[in-house]
């Protein structure tokens, strides 16, 4: 999300501040912390195509979160994404929660929507086994989306070691032209809304199911609400998502969906995505990863699918370097052959 | 579209009606090897101060949905090897005999080992130290078998006090969970699961 000088310097006073209280004696007592993860990129675009093969850096993320137990129950937490070496500067999450109730806690301010696991838990470089997002979680669902409202969270044990995840959030919502992708519905907060005008909010949340000892996982996502931008549309966007993992002995496999019901004024369109990726850990160094993923749009000249191989090697168990060939299907502009390799060095620090 | 909305806010009530001491409560170790890589690798204790830990477990008991009990058993375990923070305390007087301020402290013994393996060991290495505890099938390679008697054999005692004082692979190193003592009651206890078996 690109922001105006403004916001940027909002961002950069919000992580000083932090920063101030982490480091301060008093306030370090506190469990104040900065923290965050940090990658560079090699891309090699068109591979194996004509003369337009493209080769680049990027210093996709350098993103630094502050956060802390302030006092009592109070918890506080943000992180200030820096994307494509700072050409993108952005606040992903700022919010406050609180603690203080047995296996139940309300957040408020601005957060990842609790959305499917790629969202909410696995996009960060340091945790995403392969170097970019699989298809279905850029113009589907709109990863990474945050937005401002209330967020409940909790689990609770249900015997053996299994446990229910429950999620539910009210926020201000994607808002859009009728129609229009869905990705560019983010960032919906006051200034787009030109003085608050948006009443409608979104809804949504996830329930999950873990069964910790077998290394299972599944859960089941939904967000719904007006995203039209005209006052006097009423057009609905539910975004539907399921996921599930399976862990055992270092392998790892995972799977998600997500579909997209976008009324418009002309005609109603559904848009679905997803990826099956499997993993493999050896010797708690090397991972060997494969995944396809594929998005299924209105009109076949947008579809896309594409099958990856990667390997990581973990330097630390938090820092990795990641290597990619992607082999692209794209019915659209481009030639069949756009197969590229990326290549990642990534930390948490 | 409905009919599922109906599903998902059915189940959030009932998982927030739900009694939480139903469950048979995991100890710390297993929830970091279990849940805490479910999404990333498990980082070791020693990478982070106490207070650090006890904010990101606070994260986390939001962000992945633990249970205060699973949040406080595996802060527990975080704690207890982080990293140790500086301290200013003035140096006891040369000769001067100062007794351990750990009040778990007991007398190097296999005895003493068992209850300090119990508490850090079982989870991953199972009972009888075959590497087939409940939190072993997140591990690859698996936990040592420690009841194996060929492979114990082919380590020396400085070879064996490396691993658990240092770490190897997934486990964390125990030099900056336990006392010294501790430690070397448990190589013991270690031994002697071998020489069982």
């Amino acid at each position: 999300m690109r922001t105006g000088v403004g916001s940027r310097a909002a961002c950069v006073s919000a992580l000083a501040a932090f920063a101030v209280l982490a480091f301060a004696g008093e306030a370090g007592a506190q469990g104040l912390m900065v923290t965050g993860y940090a990658d560079l990129e090699a891309q090699v675009q068109n591979v194996g195509g004509d003369n337009d093969t493209e080769f680049f850096f990027d210093n996709h993320h350098f993103n630094v979160i502050a956060m802390g137990n302030i006092i009592g129950d109070i918890f506080a937490a943000a992180e200030v994404e820096y994307e494509h070496a700072g050409e993108e500067i952005a606040l992903e999450y700022g919010y406050i929660g609180y603690t203080g109730l047995k296996n139940f806690r309300i957040m408020g301010g601005q957060f990842i929507v609790p959305f499917g696991r790629f969202n909410k838990d696995l996009h960060p470089t340091w945790i995403n086994k392969m170097v970019d997002r699989p298809h279905g979680f850029r113009n589907i669902f709109p990863q990474t989306y945050s937005d401002v409202g209330i967020w409940l969270s909790g689990g609770t044990a249900v015997g053996n070691g299994a446990r229910i995840a429950f999620d539910a959030f009210v926020v201000n919502g994607l808002m859009g032209e009728d129609g229009e992708d869905i990705r560019g519905f983010r960032g919906n907060d006051r200034e787009k809304q030109d003085g608050g005008r948006d009443n409608n909010k979104a809804f949504g949340g996830r329930l999950g199911l873990e069964l910790a000892p077998q290394g299972f996982d599944i859960g089941a996502s939904i967000y719904t609400g007006n995203y039209s931008d005209n006052p006097d549309e009423d057009l609905n966007l539910r975004l539907f998502g399921a996921d599930a993992a399976y862990r055992n002995s270092g392998l790892e496999i995972r799977a998600e969906v997500v579909t997209a019901d976008q009324e418009g004024t002309v005609e109603d369109l559904t848009k679905t995505g997803g990826y099956v990726q499997a993993a493999y850990l050896v010797d708690s160094k090397w991972e060997p990863v494969v995944r396809l993923s594929v998005r299924n749009m209105p009109g076949e000249s947008q579809d896309q699918n594409r099958l990856s191989f990667g390997l990581n090697y973990y330097i630390s168990p938090a820092a990795a370097v990641r290597l990619n060939y992607h082999i692209n299907n794209e019915d659209s502009d481009f030639e069949s052959d756009n197969n590229s390799i990326a290549a990642m060095l990534v930390t948490s620090f | 579209m409905r009919a599922l909305k109906r599903i998902v806010l059915a189940g959030a009530v009932l998982a927030i009606s739900l009694p939480a001491n139903l469950a048979a409560q995991r100890s710390g170790v297993e929830v970091w090897s279990q849940t805490c890589g479910n999404c990333h690798m498990n980082q070791p204790p020693d990478r982070y101060t106490a207070d650090h830990w006890a904010s990101i477990m606070t994260h986390m008991k939001i962000a992945a949905n633990l249970t205060d009990d699973e949040s406080e058993a595996a802060l527990e375990f975080l704690q207890a090897g982080a990293r140790k923070v500086a301290e200013a305390e003035p140096r006891p007087a040369e000769g001067v005999q100062v007794a351990s301020s750990d009040p778990t402290f007991l007398p190097i013994s296999a005895a003493n080992g068992a209850k300090i393996y119990k508490k850090q060991c079982i989870a991953c290495h199972g009972e009888k130290g075959k590497g087939d505890g409940p939190a072993a099938a997140a591990f690859n390679p698996r936990p040592s078998n420690l009841a194996d008697a060929e492979l114990m054999q082919g380590l020396t005692e400085e070879e064996l006090r490396e691993a658990v004082a240092e770490g190897k692979g997934a486990m964390p190193g125990f030099a900056s969970i336990l006392p010294p003592e501790d430690l070397e009651a448990v190589l013991k206890y270690i031994r002697a699961l071998s020489a069982e078996d």
